[in-house]
């Protein structure tokens, strides 16, 4: 994979298997579930990076291990250069600070009995010596970042608004200075008319502090607009790979052509033509061998239904990737 | 689409009682439901759109909710009057509600037949092959192949799409002439979505049954509805044919909205936004309810002078008259 | 933003008071009974005479008829008003140690195995389901026949068997927070388990835990007139409400006053402290708070 000398976080061949055992006290393998196959990507300082894909493609396993709370089975993530299965103790409690998490549901993410001041300042407590003093200017200059008011620290998360919440979880991501935050579906619990004024945050966000995001959403149309660069999963693979104008103007693998065709119409005279893939996606206990897409590909090749070509992304056009079996399925 | 109407909603007040004052959850709506159309209600959370389906179901939560005044004419009586009873029997037969996660609405331990034929009992004093006989039929009108076979397998024997279109049969298996549906498909993946919305559109075409969509995502209405209100703070502030109200939005909120939703077939650095939030529903200005985010609210306006009513501005194109000139958000 | 740039209204303490009555309603009857419990048990050595003097010469006075023992005396000519008012300091005492030490351990077992998962907490839940599943009475009789009858005896008895209770809710109710982002969120920024188990978990278990001490109180009262009602509670004699119903037992047709009135006022304060848990579980319930 093409790789720049601009990445913060570089992803090689990850791979994550669970084991799946069957009976209570004498525990028998019977099979392992794939979650993650093999992806390997860069995110780059002061980009998007967004994962799409359906539920159970291995999203969010992914950013589960970016963000060091699953280890790997294989592969190797590295930060800044270091690899971090040989983080020290000390690296390992810098990289937890510089790298934040916003969630879906602001409803969820805020400790309901903590006030805002206090949830702000969780991870500047946790990471720095700051006195009481330092603290309160910070979570000042935070809610004020972005778009409250110093009187809002003093109250508690259920005085306020869905996008009022998502802003104080930002507030909190922002609060050690990070240098990646992993967004997980970080607008789609909120109103439309809230939904762009968080998005237009993340984005001013970003281009203030040189943040880059790692984000996860269902909405096409939501992650073209935040994006540098999009990866497509599929059953523990990345399947195609680029930025956005090429994945979504000329997209070369057929999930990523459904999954556009699937994506709702912004006007109802440009109704989509809808591409319904056959069958369902299969089981990521033991998944299919080699191109994991065959079963559902609505051309493959006589090669790729033997399974003999191996997956392995190939450059279709410059910065554009493409597994190399279905670049050219129909 | 005929010209025959279903549902007639006209002055449609729902307040709640509560400690801290009268919730004016809905008050004074009017719109018409004709036989095969899909009417989109649109807005965001409070305003309203959820309780005006509980009101034609007549669900209020009482004692709190209570409609206060206006009538909801079904087949030419008026459900507001109807008592329980009454309502109950017209929920089974007359107006269903769609089940708003179709994949785990279906009881695990029990197979298909059970399911299908204990709702068709209550319509159909038949036996039970002639019942099994028209599960079997109802299968096959959406679209389940080999339906003799299938009716007999439990919910985990079929995949998503098979189980959502069992849940589709569910709900048309007394025949209703109208469905509710109630953000049937936040949840899903965008693939799953789209079939669920086909299935919804393969049963009007089969039964002509009428749909109310209620959503807060402009895709959905853009791919679903013939027409659309939206509602704003417990009023409907425009309602028109769904081509029309896309191509010549005149409420300043409608214009906000349709432009904030990022849109996967255009390029654009920053949304539009509109500021400030909707306004508390316990405490609703006098006069015209949107003032507050107006972008040019006339003197009048400001002083809360102007009743909220709606204006023909061109055949079937109605808006609130207040806003009507008020032009654009930046 | 802008609905929230206003200040809030302040209310003068008067008004606050006020609009807090209104708005929760408090339980005023069961609240009475256990300001009186209280009080009672509290200045019993003010209120009252010594409740273990007898005086044969005024034995079973029955109640209501001699202003100097208005609840009557019991067969060894006991004022009934003074054990009756001393009966409740003995329900004090029994009551806030064990609840505070079966608390104490119950909370820690049930954060530690909520928290931990794992090996940890199928040890730990095995032994608190075995303590559940022994009958209570007996457990505590076993105990109080090697500690000895008295206070500490019962203490120690009534802990042993309630401590498990507090664990098992305490483990459920961790095992749903756990699972919400804020806790998932505070791991991924490294905060400390030691930390995210005070001030993540314990807070928002804590509305659950304060609905089940004021239940759990009923039934530590219950539990030890029990006792002392079949004799190993209180040594006999002391002025504790079961062993009361237990003397007036015998004579319970001639003199049925001595039984009557403990047991209506265990009755009276169990019920009271059950009323004020389901008031609390109300007033805590954030839904409800949230439309202050």
């Amino acid at each position: 994979m093409a790789s720049t000398d601009n990445s913060l976080i570089k992803v090689n061949n990850l791979k994550k298997h669970y084991p799946v055992t069957k009976g209570a006290i004498t525990k028998t393998l019977v099979g392992t579930v794939k979650a993650i196959d093999g992806i390997s990507f860069d995110i780059n300082k002061g980009e998007t990076f967004s994962l799409v894909g359906e539920s159970g493609c291995g999203k969010t396993t992914t950013t589960k291990m970016i963000l060091m709370s699953e280890p790997p089975t294989d592969g190797i993530v590295q930060y800044e250069g270091s690899d971090m299965a040989e983080f020290t103790t000390a690296s390992r409690k810098e990289f937890k600070s510089s790298v934040q998490a916003v969630f879906q549901d602001p409803w969820s993410s805020l400790n309901p009995k903590m006030r805002v001041r206090d949830i702000i300042a969780e991870p500047i407590v946790t990471h720095e010596k700051a006195t009481n003093n330092e603290i309160q200017e910070r979570v000042n200059e935070l809610l004020g970042v972005v778009g409250m008011h110093p009187f809002h620290a003093e109250r508690y998360p259920h005085e306020f608004s869905g996008g009022q919440r998502q802003r104080i979880a930002i507030a909190r991501a922002l609060s050690t200075r990070p240098k990646l935050m992993v967004l997980d579906e970080p607008v789609s619990a909120l109103d439309v008319s809230i939904r762009a004024q968080v998005l237009n945050l993340l984005k001013e966000l970003q281009q203030t502090y040189e943040l880059s995001y790692l984000m996860i959403a269902h909405n096409l149309a939501t992650v073209k607009y935040m994006s540098h660069q999009v990866a497509v999963m599929y059953l523990g693979k990345i399947v195609e790979l680029g930025n956005p104008k090429e994945i979504f103007g000329d997209p070369r693998h057929p999930y990523t052509r459904a999954l556009i065709s699937a994506a709702l119409p912004s006007h109802p005279r440009l109704q989509r033509d809808e591409l319904v893939l056959v069958g369902e996606v299969p089981s990521p206990i033991d998944p299919p061998s080699n191109c994991v897409f065959r079963t559902r590909c609505p051309e493959p090749t006589d090669d790729c239904k033997n399974g003999n070509i191996e997956m392995g992304l190939i450059e279709v056009s410059p910065g554009h990737w493409v597994d190399q079996c279905c670049a050219n399925c129909g | 689409m005929s010209e025959e109407i279903l549902l007639k909603v006209e002055n449609l007040r729902t307040h709640f009682h509560t400690k801290t004052g009268i919730v004016k959850a809905v008050d004074g709506i009017d719109f018409e439901l004709h036989k095969g159309e899909t009417l989109g209600v649109v807005g965001e959370s409070g305003s309203g759109k959820s309780m005006t389906a509980w009101s034609i179901l007549g669900m209020v939560p009482k004692p709190a909710g209570r409609i206060e005044s206006g009538k909801i004419l079904y087949h030419g009586e008026d459900l507001v009057e109807k008592s329980d009873d009454e309502m109950r029997a017209i929920r089974g037969t007359g107006i269903c509600m769609v089940m708003q996660d179709p994949l785990t609405s279906l009881n695990p331990v029990i197979n298909i037949k059970k399911q299908l034929t204990e709702t068709l009992e209550l319509e159909y004093d038949e036996d039970k092959p002639s019942l099994l006989q028209r599960a079997i039929g109802l299968l096959s009108s959406v679209n389940i192949p080999a339906p003799e076979m299938r009716v007999t397998s439990f919910p985990h024997e079929m995949s998503g799409g098979m189980r959502q279109r069992v849940v589709g049969a569910i709900s048309i298996s007394r025949s209703p002439d109208i469905l509710i549906a109630d953000e049937p498909t936040t949840s899903l993946d965008v693939t799953i979505q789209l079939q669920y919305l086909k299935l919804l559109k393969d049963i009007q075409e089969e039964t002509g049954v009428g749909i109310i969509f209620i959503t807060h995502d402009f895709g959905i209405v853009a791919k679903m509805c013939d027409r659309v209100a939206v509602m704003y703070a417990g009023h409907i502030i425009e309602q028109a044919d769904v081509v029309e109200l896309f191509d010549n939005p005149k409420h300043p909120y409608t214009k906000a909205l349709l432009k904030s939703v990022p849109d996967l077939d255009d390029d654009v650095d920053m949304l539009p936004t509109i500021e400030g939030q909707p306004p508390d529903l316990a405490n609703t200005p006098s006069g015209c309810v949107f003032r507050d985010r107006c972008p040019n609210p006339s003197d009048d306006c400001k002083e809360g002078n102007i009743e909220m009513a709606m204006i023909e501005v061109s055949p079937g194109h109605w808006v609130d008259q207040c806003c009507v000139n008020c032009g654009e958000i930046d | 933003m802008t609905s929230l740039n206003f200040e809030p209204i302040q209310l003068t303490r008067g008004q606050s008071i006020r609009k807090w009555i209104k708005d929760y309603n408090p339980p005023w009857i069961a609240l009475t009974i256990l300001t009186v419990l209280l009080f009672c048990g509290f200045f019993a050595n003010f209120l009252v005479g010594d409740p273990m003097t007898n005086d044969l010469k005024a034995r079973q006075i029955p109640p209501f008829t001699d202003w100097s023992h208005i609840f009557g005396t019991d067969i060894l000519g006991k004022d009934m008003t003074a054990r009756l008012v001393f009966g409740c300091r003995s329900v004090l005492l029994v009551t806030a140690p064990s609840i505070i030490v079966a608390l104490l351990i119950g909370t820690t077992v049930g954060l530690l195995a909520g928290y931990a998962r794992g090996w940890v907490d199928s040890v730990l839940m095995r032994i608190t389901d075995a303590t559940l599943g022994f009958p209570s009475i007996l457990v505590a009789m076993l105990i109080v026949t090697f500690v000895g009858t008295g206070y500490t005896g019962v203490i120690i008895a009534v802990t042993a068997t309630t401590w498990a209770r507090f664990a098992r809710m305490i483990r459920g109710e961790v095992l749903s927070v756990r699972e919400r982002d804020f806790v998932v969120l505070a791991g991924i920024l490294g905060v400390s388990p030691v930390m995210i188990m005070w001030r993540h978990l314990m807070p928002n278990v804590i509305n659950t835990l304060m609905v089940m001490i004021s239940l759990m109180i009923g039934q530590v009262i219950l539990l030890e007139a029990s006792l002392s009602f079949l004799g190993i509670g209180m040594s006999p004699g002391e002025p504790a409400w079961g062993i009361m119903v237990a003397e007036g037992r015998q004579q319970l047709l001639t003199t049925w006053w001595v039984s009557l009135f403990p047991g209506i006022l265990i009755t009276l304060v169990v019920m009271a402290f059950n009323f004020f848990g389901d008031w609390l579980r109300d007033y805590l319930d954030p839904r409800l708070r949230r439309a202050r």
